[in-house]
């Protein structure tokens, strides 16, 4: 059986593969380049794949969706670092093809567009925060990371893709937020939107209350972020 | 590039160096009483088995440098975790039984919380080393002593330009080695506390492929032949040591602002703490993983206490016998069981004293036709197998202790017992020869008591490996030595 078609049946969530007795005999499988290349018909489910990645950061996590739109998280500044739509990942660079030593850059495929990146996009009163860590994600659907700001304020951020246009929606939660928290990225690239706190310029400001529970939605301006 | 010439340049020396090793007829050992049982992985996964640990059920997990976690038992596979960037170490947290894994960007636990097996919520313990996107910037583990602190070890990056492809990671390369240190902490050894404070530990390591921890709590890890390590080895990882490969210097605080490269090699050699014990290149490893000390009290055979240390380019497994000399950890190893079909770096004892071994060698030319595997080592628990024990230094010479009694007359002729001893170069090349070489003569004394010890007095000197090739040996029972050739490291002479 080809690296391929198990990927797909690694996504069933709710399989428990028991395996009894199959030998798979090492010696005789010989994979094709192909066969690392995920495409957006074998994402059946959200997956998460962590390697170096072409144009990344070394921590970075790769989410494929099966929605087509996909992303690329970083944990050591804590932020969607890129994203593209349509097929997921080349992840052959990463396992060598089956036969290297592999640990090199996976490839992002299909086409990228623009999530605003400016670093870290939390600040505190125009400030950026002098502190951030990375606390690590949950899988039960879509991935939801957490990472704390300035040790006291904890973030967690679920991140969808837009089911109906080309972009992806962070469902934040904040506690300890401090008054003056701002959300910021690159309004020339993107267009931001928030359903609370005052949206100005691409600056997204909350309120301690509006911290606790917020979506902002982020969709490329145009096709030019090629 | 040139780089690419490098691989297919290591490959043909690789290949040539096993097809040596197919012509001598003796190549083969597995010692009486020993069975090695091949184990079916899932089907249709690659499953380059990275690390291992055992739960109390006797559940073995299984990581893949392909990122995922397995879980195994009586020959059923459950998948855990997926999308791990490429874990070399695991352990399982007695207190909550979730899993603990060190992947390249960090220490992480993987919870299952809604108990279906599979992990939903991965916590990052730790992150606070140094990661580029060279890729020999591995991570290796995991240790934990008796206080619940976790060690690991992390490699050096690819910093000669000629082999790394470019010169983004070429910092901190001394003496024009190969390896350097593009990010902090490459080089260094560490523990993170329980609370999930990083703590760097020991420098001066090169690729630190596996830790162990023996029944005392003293932790050891393994290094690979290369710049600066003459051939691979075994350490003894005490806080503050530099082990001897300068790069990681640049991360040490005495060593701040100061160019690394003004440093000479004597100097370096000064600061140095040796390997207890030397691994020869070429006859017994090329690139070992972990030791796994033996405390199964005696399920798996005559070697309590002693470590068994896979290599993946030789695919065999050693045994190592360690002994405190002037405060300090020297010893003797031997190969324990060889040819295993693929490169072996980790290992794990279950309740029964059977020896678990994961297996990869994709990438890194391993003899044997598997690119990877899983297997059960047992013991059949009556059968002693004919082979040394250990080696102990004494004053005048060395104290052989066979597993059984032996058959003096096998020892009466001069080439029964053939000692050989050398030095190895400490240099920023790729690994050293064997120099100064020579043979001594042996003076040889059955012991009083102990019908299975044999005495040989010899001159000794330190900072020496001394080759112990027993020719003919026999036991009472006639049976001929499995494995017959040791290698002590020689640091300290007893007082």
């Amino acid at each position: 059986m080809h690296f391929r078609k198990f990927t797909v049946l690694n996504l069933c969530a709710t399989i428990v593969v028991f395996m009894t007795g199959l030998a798979s005999d090492a010696t005789a499988q010989s994979y094709k380049k192909s066969d690392y290349e995920i495409r957006q018909n074998e994402v059946k489910k959200p997956m998460v794949i962590r390697s170096f990645i072409v144009g990344g950061p070394a921590r970075a996590i790769s989410v494929g969706n099966p929605e087509g739109v996909h992303y690329c998280f970083d944990a050591s500044n804590p932020r969607v670092f890129s994203a593209w739509s349509g097929d997921f990942l080349d992840i052959g660079p990463d396992r060598g093809y089956g036969k290297g030593r592999g640990g090199k850059h996976a490839k992002p495929l299909g086409k990228k567009f623009s999530t605003g990146d400016v670093g870290f996009p939390f600040l505190i009163s125009g400030t950026k925060p002098s502190k951030v860590e990375f606390l690590g994600y949950r899988t039960k659907l879509y991935p939801e990371f957490y990472y704390s700001i300035n040790d006291s304020i904890k973030v967690s951020q679920l991140i969808k893709p837009d089911k109906d246009s080309m972009g992806l929606k962070y469902h934040f939660s904040v506690s300890g937020a401090p008054k003056g928290l701002q959300f910021k990225l690159d309004e020339s690239q993107v267009t931001v939107s928030s359903n609370k706190g005052e949206v100005k310029n691409g600056l997204v400001s909350l309120s301690p209350a509006d911290a606790s529970s917020f979506i902002i939605s982020v969709h490329p301006k145009s096709s030019k972020s090629e | 590039m040139n780089f690419s010439k490098f691989i297919i340049i290591s490959c043909l020396a690789f290949g040539l160096s096993i097809s040596a090793f197919g012509q001598r007829n003796d190549w083969n050992k597995m010692p009486a009483g020993y069975k090695v049982e091949k184990i079916a992985t899932p089907e249709g996964v690659v499953l380059g088995a990275s690390a291992l640990a055992i739960n109390k059920n006797d559940e073995v997990f299984v990581c893949s440098r392909e990122g995922q976690v397995w879980k195994y038992k009586d020959d059923q596979w459950l998948l855990v975790a997926e999308g791990l960037h490429e874990p070399l170490g695991i352990l399982v947290n007695e207190k909550t039984d979730s899993l603990i894994v060190v992947q390249r960007p960090e220490m992480t636990e993987l919870v299952d919380e809604d108990g279906d097996g599979k992990t939903d919520f991965f916590r990052t313990i730790n992150d606070d080393w140094g990661l580029t996107d060279n890729y020999h910037e591995y991570a290796f583990g995991l240790v934990k002593d008796t206080e619940g602190n976790l060690y690991g070890t992390l490699n050096t990056s690819l910093s000669w330009p000629g082999w790394a492809g470019s010169d983004k990671w070429d910092i901190a390369r001394v003496h024009d080695s190969k390896m350097g240190r593009a990010a902090p902490y490459r080089g260094w050894s560490f523990r993170v506390t329980p609370e999930g404070k990083f703590e760097p530990w020991s420098s001066g390591l090169r690729s630190p492929a596996g830790l162990g921890i023996n029944a005392g709590g003293d932790i050891f890890y393994t290094d690979n032949q290369g710049d600066w390590n003459a051939t691979s080895s075994l350490h003894h990882m005490v806080k503050g040591r530099f082990h001897g490969h300068p790069s990681s210097l640049m991360d040490h605080p005495d060593f701040k602002n100061k160019d690394l490269n003004s440093i000479s090699v004597k100097d370096y050699q000064k600061m140095w703490t040796r390997p207890a014990v030397w691994l020869p290149h070429g006859q017994l490893a090329n690139s070992p993983g972990e030791p796994t000390f033996d405390n199964t009290g005696g399920k798996f055979g005559p070697f309590g206490g002693q470590a068994f240390v896979g290599d993946q380019t030789m695919s065999n497994l050693m045994r190592v016998s360690l002994q405190k000399v002037k405060g300090e950890y020297q010893g003797a190893v031997w190969n324990f069981i060889r040819p295993l079909e693929c490169g072996v770096i980790r290992q794990v004892f279950d309740s029964k004293g059977r020896l678990y071994i994961g297996q990869t060698g994709r990438g890194w030319g391993s003899a044997g036709k598997e690119l990877f595997g899983f297997r059960r080592i047992t013991w059949d628990g009556k059968t002693t197998p004919f082979e040394v024990k250990t080696i102990r230094l004494t004053k005048k010479g060395f104290r052989i202790v066979f597993t059984q009694p032996v058959a003096r007359e096998s020892f009466e002729n001069p080439e029964n017992i053939v000692v050989e001893s050398w030095k190895y170069k400490y240099h920023a090349n790729y690994g050293s020869p064997q120099v100064d070489k020579k043979q001594l003569p042996v003076d040889i004394k059955f012991s009083k008591n102990n019908p299975a010890v044999v005495n040989i007095s010899l001159p000794l000197e330190t900072e020496r490996v001394y080759k112990f090739t027993l020719n003919g040996s026999k036991s009472q029972t006639d049976m001929p030595l499995t494995n017959n050739i040791g290698f002590y490291t020689l640091n300290n002479l007893r007082d």
